[in-house]
This record gives C-alpha cells, structure tokens and sequence, in this order.
C-alpha cells in the first residue's frame, strides 16, 4: 500500500480509515457504521469490504486480532500508526480535493 | 455452504487456503448476522438469506477482490516449476535422515565412529536392517504424497504433483545399512542410487529401486483422477 495518496482517494478506504481510527471494529460493523453515518447514500458491496480491509492489513495500515464471539471467530480490525499517518494524508488530500470540486460547481475559480 | 463457490474460485486463483478459510469465515460471519438482521425486520427466513446473500456481492466480484491482491498467493502458484522441482527433493534429502536420528535415539549405549556403528549386538542389526529397509520403501512416498494434497488443497494444476514425485523418483534416495553376520560392527549411509551408482551396483539394487520410484509416483498418478466435490448450486 503506497504512503502517497493517489491522485482520486478511494473513498471506501478513507471511510474504514476514519472509523477504525475511532475504535476496533469487525467487518459487518464497519459497513453498518458506513450505511449509518452516510445516511444510506454510500452502501459498498457488503462482501468486498473484507478484501479492502485484508489489502489495508497486508499494507500496514491495519492490525487485526481474532475473538470468539458466542463459539465463532471474529476478526477485529484497528489502525496501526503507519494507518494514522495514512488517514491523515489522504483526509488532508479528500478535503483539498472536495473543495476544488465544490468551487468548479458553484461557479468559482480554485486558487491552489 | 453459500460460500463454496468463491473459495473455489479463490484457491484456483493461486490464494493461498489460510488467506481462504478467513475470507470465507468472515462472510459466513457476515452473511449470518444480515440474515438474522433481515429476519429481525419482518423477513421470512428464506427471504432473509437471499437478501442476505445478494448484498454481499455475487460469486464473481467476491473472488476477483481477493485475487486482486498478490500478496495473497502462495509461492507454489506464483513459481510452481520452480517449487516442484526443488523443494520435493530437497524434503525427500531431510526425510531420509530421520533414520539416522531415530537409530541413534533407540540406542544411545551403541556408538558412532563417522558412518561405522561399534559393538552392536545381532538384534540392533537386524532392527536396523529391517528399518531401514521400511524406511526406503516409505519415505519417498510419504514425501510425493505431502505434496500431491499440498497440490490437491491449493488446486494448482495437478500436473504439478508428477514433476514433483518425477524429481524425487529421480534420485533414488536411499538409506543403506551394513551388518556382517555375527559381528559387532557396521554401518549406515545415504545415497542417492540413480547418480552415484555404477550400472552393476544399479543392477543389484534394481528391484527395490523400481518399487521405491513406483511407489513415489503412484500419489501422484491418482491425484490426476481424484474429485473434487463442491455445492456449486449453494
């Protein structure tokens, strides 16, 4: 996983990034805390949250640990610091990016 | 299980079955808490698990996520000629050294001199002959058949598993064990039969040499025919 944020930040990512970094969390939760907090309008693939998450862990970005929850194994995710600084950069990057865009459609002009 | 299908697809794409089992796991997990969410809301059960499954994604964009990351496939898959060809014999060397090890376990009293066993009585002799000989007849295959189901659980191309048994077979590996009758003295050693033996020592030691390749090969010609059952249907 590249430190440098790429030119369009994933959003599904930015999103995991940002709810992990509040606390621990499994996949199913962190697609209903999607769902929730985005009032419904972002509702990824549920499933393909898993490889999003596995290719966040493989890049350092994430940690995971399994518990036993009522006899299963659940894998629970959280944010390493390499994570943090991640999320700080593309945040950083979406905002920059989200206030471009927000001035070419209300008509202004982006002063970099 | 609704999942079958995906870890099929997964493991034909090289991923590795650890990286498999958790992915799979973890959409069961998924799958079983949207389920009894749905069910909760007024959905029949039936109704339940098919929104439940539709949600998650289809076979298809399941498998292709995963695949899309690299990191996840085993070494077997990304270079099988090379590990086929290498790690097989390289195991099959270790393996034949377990002999050694467990004649000088069983009895410590007896001593070593480089390869020469000392004042060892006829009854350690005839045991070592006799494990030895086992031993010849067992590990190359037990070693051929490792890697066929390694072969088999990752579902790489079965062919594979006959360069694998081919490379092993090939050398002809062999513990050999020497007693005189009556005498306290002897020997062990390791050899690999098809490159150090000169065509009249070959041609002495054919017989156990043809059983010994046969039977490396043997896992391997039958994992060319063993099925595979998966639910497709779920």
């Amino acid at each position: 996983m590249a430190t440098e944020p790429s030119r369009f930040p994933s959003v599904p990512e930015l999103l995991v990034l940002k709810l992990l970094s509040e606390r621990e969390m499994y996949g199913y939760e962190i697609v209903q805390a999607i769902a929730l907090r985005t009032a419904q309008v972002l509702e990824p693939g549920e499933g393909l949250i898993y490889p999003l998450l596995r290719g966040l862990e493989i890049g350092g970005a994430l940690k995971s640990r399994s518990k036993e929850i009522n006899g299963r194994s659940r894998v629970y995710y959280s944010l390493t610091g390499k994570g943090k600084k991640r999320l700080d950069a593309l945040a950083a990057h979406w905002s920059k990016l989200n206030g471009a865009v927000e001035t070419v459609m209300t008509g202004g002009s982006y002063a970099v | 299980m609704p999942f079958d299908s995906v870890a099929e697809r997964l493991l034909k794409g090289g991923v590795a079955p650890r990286h498999v089992r958790r992915y799979i796991r973890e959409l069961e997990d998924h799958f079983s808490e949207l389920t009894t969410q749905l069910h909760r809301s007024g959905c029949e059960i039936k109704e339940a698990q098919l929104q439940a499954r539709a949600r998650l994604g289809d076979d298809a964009e399941l498998a292709s996520a995963m695949l899309e990351l690299p990191q996840l496939r085993t070494w077997s898959a990304r270079i099988p000629w090379l590990i086929f060809s290498t790690i097989p014999p390289a195991i099959a060397y270790i393996a034949f050294a377990i002999p050694f090890i467990v004649v000088r376990l069983v009895s410590p009293r007896y001593s070593f001199r480089g390869s020469m066993l000392i004042w060892v009585p006829t009854s350690y002799a005839a045991f070592t002959d006799h494990f030895v000989n086992t031993s010849n007849l067992l590990i190359a295959p037990a070693v051929s058949a490792a890697f066929a189901m390694i072969i088999f659980r990752q579902r790489l191309d079965r062919r594979w598993a006959l360069l694998a048994a081919a490379s092993i077979a090939v050398i002809g590996l062999q513990d050999c064990s020497g007693f005189s009758e009556h005498t306290t003295v002897g020997s062990m050693a390791m050899k690999a039969t098809f490159w150090t033996d000169s065509i009249r020592e070959l041609a002495k030691a054919w017989r156990l040499s043809t059983i010994q390749a046969v039977l490396t090969l043997l896992p391997a010609v039958l994992l060319q025919r063993w099925p595979i059952r998966v639910n497709e249907d779920a």
